[in-house]
């Protein structure tokens, strides 16, 4: 298992890949936030400043998983929701890292806490969005 | 114009979705004539009371009032109503202002007025039984003058003021529910409301909507929208006693209905080899909730989305709150809401009972038109 390094600078980008079903009308749910059991606590991201959204987003779809586009949050817009952010890079994905959700038991704590980010992300916009040819 | 002046009698504020783009519909203007014959009959007893010894007002007695129309203005929709401007009598001799003032006050709930207005003959009862009765819900009648609001007049006081004046009482009748029996032979409609309540009319009158009866062979009951007028009971028994139209509703809209299906017939392992199938209970509760939401609360349709779990999430973003629901596996309800300006501020809710959740929505999801753009 690979080192995890807290993530301190505030304005470090962090990706976040967004599957199909969660964006609807250009607008995507909070759950991109929410860990599901198999995440146990960490929700990937990719670190901007060791990836391209495009590359993250490449590299995500390589690995046989779907992605609708990419958007982001800060790592001081985790830490003001006490969730701290990692760099714990993967063989594949370099870049890889998670927002740590491993000390937000509750279920209804981890959703208003991925609501807030939701927001966040939703402000930003998105980073990339795959040309589907439409 | 001015607020002090004279002719100004009152000023009739109508609020609530029909009035939004300051516009008074036709239908409307029953109430300010009912109004006029309410102070008219209102100023009669009035004077007789002072003058228990005279069985007529004094001649020309009504022509003080003769309220007219001087125009509408914004916000929503405002009906100026003047006086003749010439005759007026002394104030304190002034009937008309007098039943004003009493009717404004028993709208308010004032104590001495409500009692004060449970003594009123018939005839002013029944002049009182036809002020409102285009009121549906969410609309209100304020009343107005010298820059001040005196009273709003809304379903809830019509109805508390009804029930004190009369056994029984008509209003308008705007509801959705399912349709469990029409019959074009006996021109008859069989309709239940959301709680419950069973409903008969007769379609003498009414226009049905032409894919009613299409839709209507397989007695799926489908969800429709009857207009009309009702008479409520002492009992609290209501009965349809006209019914002037009947609206399939059919789906809430084609994309939104197909995205709902598309949900619904998500596999197990949609979340990139994870994500459970999304359990019927859960779209079952989603797409009844949102029905009620759009159909009978006038809400905007959510954005809709599958849990992990094999739930369903609404979404509604764009007012001042971010709200969601989501509707778990087993078809209850978490509800949060996150004021965009102030994310510190938050407010959560859970239940069982669907009609928590309608009410929490309500108090944080904005109704369509609310916005530019809703």
């Amino acid at each position: 298992m690979a080192d995890e390094v807290l993530l301190t600078v505030d304005g470090e980008i962090l990706f976040r890949q967004i599957n199909p079903a969660f964006l609807v009308e250009g607008e995507f749910t909070s759950q991109i936030f929410e860990v599901t059991p198999k995440d146990q606590g960490e929700l990937s991201i990719d670190q901007q400043r060791l990836s391209s959204a495009k590359e993250a987003h490449e590299r995500f779809v390589g690995q046989g998983y779907a992605s609708a586009g990419v958007t982001h949050v800060t790592v001081g817009e985790c830490s003001a929701l006490e969730l701290n952010s990692y760099h714990k890079p993967e063989t594949l994905n370099p870049a890889h890292g998670f927002i740590d959700f491993r000390e937000t038991p509750s279920k209804q704590a981890r959703k208003k806490k991925a609501r807030k980010l939701k927001l966040a992300a939703q402000r930003h916009g998105l980073d990339y969005e795959p040309d589907t040819g439409g | 114009m001015s607020d002090d002046d004279e002719s100004e009698f009152v000023r009739a504020r109508f609020s609530g979705r029909r009035y939004q783009d300051g516009t008074l519909p036709l239908t409307a203007l029953p109430e300010l004539i009912s109004y006029e014959r309410i102070l008219t009959e209102l100023a009669r007893w009035c004077y007789k009371q002072d003058h228990p010894e005279r069985s007529r007002v004094p001649k020309n007695f009504t022509k003080q009032l003769a309220l007219g129309l001087e125009g509408i203005e914004r916000g929503s929709a405002i009906a100026r109503l003047v006086r003749p401007s010439e005759g007026l009598p002394l104030r304190e001799q002034d009937y008309f202002t007098r039943a004003r003032d009493l009717l404004s006050r028993a709208i308010a709930g004032e104590t001495p007025a409500v009692e004060e207005l449970d003594r009123v003959p018939r005839n002013v009862r029944n002049a009182l039984s036809k002020f409102g009765r285009t009121l549906e819900a969410g609309d209100s009648i304020s009343l107005e003058w010298g820059g001040i609001s005196h009273s709003t007049y809304d379903l809830v006081r019509r109805r508390a003021m009804q029930q004190q004046l009369h056994a029984e009482y008509d209003e308008s009748f705007n509801e959705v529910g399912l349709l469990t029996g029409i019959s074009k032979g006996t021109r008859k409609i069989d309709f239940q409301l959301y709680n419950g309540t069973s409903l008969s009319g007769n379609l003498t009158t009414a226009t049905v909507d032409a894919d009613l009866s299409f839709q209507y062979v397989d007695e799926s009951r489908p969800y429709v929208r009857v207009v009309g007028t009702s008479t409520h009971y002492a009992s609290g028994a209501l009965k349809l006693l006209e019914v002037e139209e009947v609206e399939y509703l059919g789906e809430i809209s084609p994309d939104f209905e197909a995205h709902f299906g598309r949900i619904a017939a998500l596999e197990a392992g949609w979340l990139d080899g994870s994500g459970a199938a999304i359990a019927p209970s859960a779209i079952r509760n989603a797409l009844e909730l949102t029905r009620r939401l759009v159909w009978v609360h006038a809400f905007s349709a959510p954005r809709v989305y599958p849990t992990p779990e094999g739930g369903v999430q609404a979404e509604w973003t764009g007012g001042r709150w971010s709200t969601m629901v989501e509707v778990d596996p087993e078809g209850d309800f978490f509800a949060h809401a996150v004021d965009d300006a102030d994310e510190e501020h938050e407010r959560t809710a859970k239940a069982v009972d669907m009609n928590d959740i309608l009410k929490f929505i309500s108090s944080y999801v904005e109704k369509r038109g609310a916005s530019d753009g809703g």
